[in-house]
């Protein structure tokens, strides 16, 4: 394809998206003005209910567990905001206590020495309206799997490769086969439409391609509407596991590995947890925390994992494709903590294991200091820094826009094994070099044709920066490394003349 | 130090944070939560700002950031029950909305903020906490994979 095909699809793409996001926000400026209001506490638009609002971020980092409100947001009662007029922001801000959400909820953590904690996010959301949702454990006769049921005012079906018309018992039902990603298994579901009203999608995994899809379909087609759950299946194959709303409450914790891969660990009062299972490729019991769990292996690699935490809780792991052979190992390794701030549980790396850790910057984020170290994904693992001020070492920092951020430079994180990272001292100043712009463009000059061709996580490689020359060439490329090998040196020997290579970890 | 007054501030900004996350999250009935959320952080800040209309950008731009990374493994949950979600949008509008989904966050936030929402350069930047230089590698990337969409469709 030519360069100026490209521009024409860019320009093409362009007036798209404007078009797709005109569409989705039309009307915003003709919204009469609400009122600032609780989040957790807001009536919300029914068929939105997966949109579960952040209601408040907290951030915790390798040592930090904090549930409490900050000092400078004032909180109001949802009576008292209700009572704003609804044509103008209220001269008092309310937000909700952050203690309010997730109040309750197990607490679990990862007890390996080779999964770094990163932040905590508590998001809760009012319990709304919405779908409600059923999962049944099916065993005998051939089948071995799980059924999943979920009931909808209306529901349409939205995203379909075929749609094939069924008989039911009463009412009209078809079998959606969706359209799904190349590394997504298509599973199909059953849209039944109810003599009573409503809708009903049933899905399930393990059954329909272990026996004929006739068997599994005449089961869901045994389902009748029950007193004290929507949806019964009077079948001895059947056993009931779980039912429930749309999550309130969805804590996580992303754990990132030292080696690769990362680990997210999720506490949710979510009703549709189970549903985590439809499309595995392969789901096996397993214990964690003690609890009755389930692990599930999808077709791209990655793993989920779903245990009843008790008490209308239920913990999730989702575990990156990278991590998935030691899937087990993190299993056992899930603890649970209550009452007990995680930070004090999390594996305590030895000496011999003590980091220095190349960040970006530090920084001042709701109200606790961070970190930032730049991950292969795009994205920044955040350490908390407990105990740290800008006086207890000697660094440059500015404020901008209210934000407190260092500049950037290579810092050292040390006391990692008492629980509570603390920072020392500023190594060395602007390692990330200048701004100036990286020329990922000029493909003549550079070698990054080759850099992207090699296996980047098997090689540690955190991502890489160049900078401009006068002339418009770029003969200098830095590239970061969590760790530096003799495989990398190997790997990048090609080109090494171009390359600077920094470790982002470097082993004390 | 801001001259404006909070309610002025918030009568100004409260479409624009709406549309922002809107862009972000591509889902308005979210994106309407997030922006109260933001106003609110910026509220409680507002006498001590110099410059609130960027300190909101941030402060939206890193909640919806918080939104994804905490709801990405739910919403994939959720939406495996149905395989999708029922839609009121035009089908090329759905189209578009499912692209932008798979990109990145950041290449997501730089591209709609660029090409929708006009931020310059250095306002996302400064949101998204990168350099500039940066930012055009993540437009760059991000339109890569949006046209690569769009030779499949065609």
């Amino acid at each position: 394809m030519s360069e100026m095909d490209d521009d024409q699809l860019d320009r093409q793409v362009i007036a798209r998206m404007r078009s797709a996001l005109d569409e989705l926000t039309a009307g915003v400026d003709d919204e009469p003005l609400e009122t600032l209001r609780p989040t957790v506490a807001t009536p919300r638009r029914r068929g939105a209910w997966w949109g579960v609002a952040a209601a408040t971020v907290l951030l915790a980092g390798a040592a930090v567990w904090a549930l409490s409100t900050r000092s400078d947001d004032p909180v109001a009662s949802p009576d008292e905001t209700a009572a704003e007029p609804p044509t103008s922001a209220p001269a008092v801000p309310t937000t909700t206590s952050a203690a309010s959400v997730g109040q309750g909820a197990p607490t679990f953590t990862l007890t390996s020495a080779r999964l770094v904690p990163g932040r905590v996010e508590s998001n809760g959301a009012d319990p709304g309206t919405g779908p409600l949702f059923v999962s049944w454990r099916i065993e005998g006769d051939g089948m071995d799997g799980f059924l999943f049921a979920s009931s909808y005012d209306e529901l349409d079906i939205p995203n379909a490769q075929s749609v094939e018309p069924l008989d039911p018992p009463v009412g009209d039902a078809q079998l959606v086969w969706p359209t799904v990603a190349e590394d997504e298994v298509a599973v199909p579901w059953i849209r039944w439409v109810r003599p009573e009203g409503g809708v009903w999608a049933i899905s399930s995994q393990g059954l329909y391609s272990a026996v004929s899809s006739n068997d599994w379909i005449d089961l869901v087609f045994e389902a009748v509407p029950g007193s004290g759950l929507p949806i019964v299946i009077p079948d001895e194959r059947a056993t009931f596991l779980a039912f429930g709303t749309p999550s309130t409450t969805v804590i996580t914790q992303a754990f990132t590995s030292i080696d690769a891969g990362t680990v997210d660990l999720t506490v949710t009062d979510g009703g549709a947890s189970l549903f985590a299972l439809i499309g595995a490729t392969d789901v096996r019991a397993v214990t964690v925390a003690g609890a009755d769990g389930w692990l599930g292996t999808y077709a791209d690699g990655h793993v989920e994992v779903v245990w009843d935490a008790a008490g209308g809780w239920w913990g999730l792991l989702g575990i990156s494709p990278e991590l998935a052979d030691q899937a087990d190992d993190i299993v056992a390794s899930v603890t649970r903590v209550d009452d007990t701030p995680p930070a004090s549980t999390v594996a305590i790396p030895s000496a011999e294991q003590r980091y220095e850790v190349v960040g970006s910057a530090v920084e001042i984020a709701d109200g606790q200091f961070v970190i930032e170290v730049p991950t292969p994904d795009q994205s920044v693992l955040r350490l908390g820094l407990s105990g740290f001020t800008w006086t207890s070492a000697d660094i440059e920092h500015s404020s901008v826009d209210g934000f407190e951020r260092s500049e950037p430079g290579v810092f050292t994180v040390r006391d990692y094994a008492d629980g509570s990272a603390s920072f020392v001292s500023v190594q060395v100043p602007a390692a990330f070099g200048d701004p100036r712009d990286p020329c990922v463009f000029d493909q003549d000059v550079l070698p990054f044709d080759q850099l992207n061709a090699l296996d980047q996580r098997a090689l540690d490689i955190a991502g890489y920066e160049a900078s401009l020359n006068a002339d418009g060439t770029c003969d200098r490329i830095v590239l970061f490394v969590y760790v530096d090998s003799p495989e990398l040196r190997a790997a990048i020997a090609p080109f090494a003349d171009a390359l600077e290579v920094r470790p982002l970890l470097t082993p004390v | 130090m801001s001259t404006t007054t909070f309610d002025e501030f918030y009568r100004s900004y409260r479409a624009d944070a709406v549309r922002w996350a809107a862009a972000l999250v591509g889902d308005r009935a979210v994106a309407e939560e997030l922006a109260q959320d933001s106003l609110a952080a910026v509220s409680g800040r507002f006498a001590r700002l110099d410059n609130p209309g960027g300190y909101l950008r941030r402060v939206v731009v890193n909640r919806c950031a918080s939104w994804h990374r905490s709801h990405a493994r739910e919403l994939r949950r959720l939406r495996r029950a149905t395989a999708g979600e029922a839609s009121s949008y035009t089908p090329a509008t759905n189209e578009m909305l499912g692209a932008l989904a798979s990109l990145p966050y950041k290449q997501r936030a730089a591209v709609t903020l660029r090409f929708w929402a006009d931020w310059t350069d250095e306002q996302i930047a400064d949101a998204l906490g990168c350099a500039p230089a940066s930012v055009r590698v993540l437009v760059h990337r991000g339109l890569g994979v949006l046209r690569t969409e769009l030779r499949e469709e065609a």
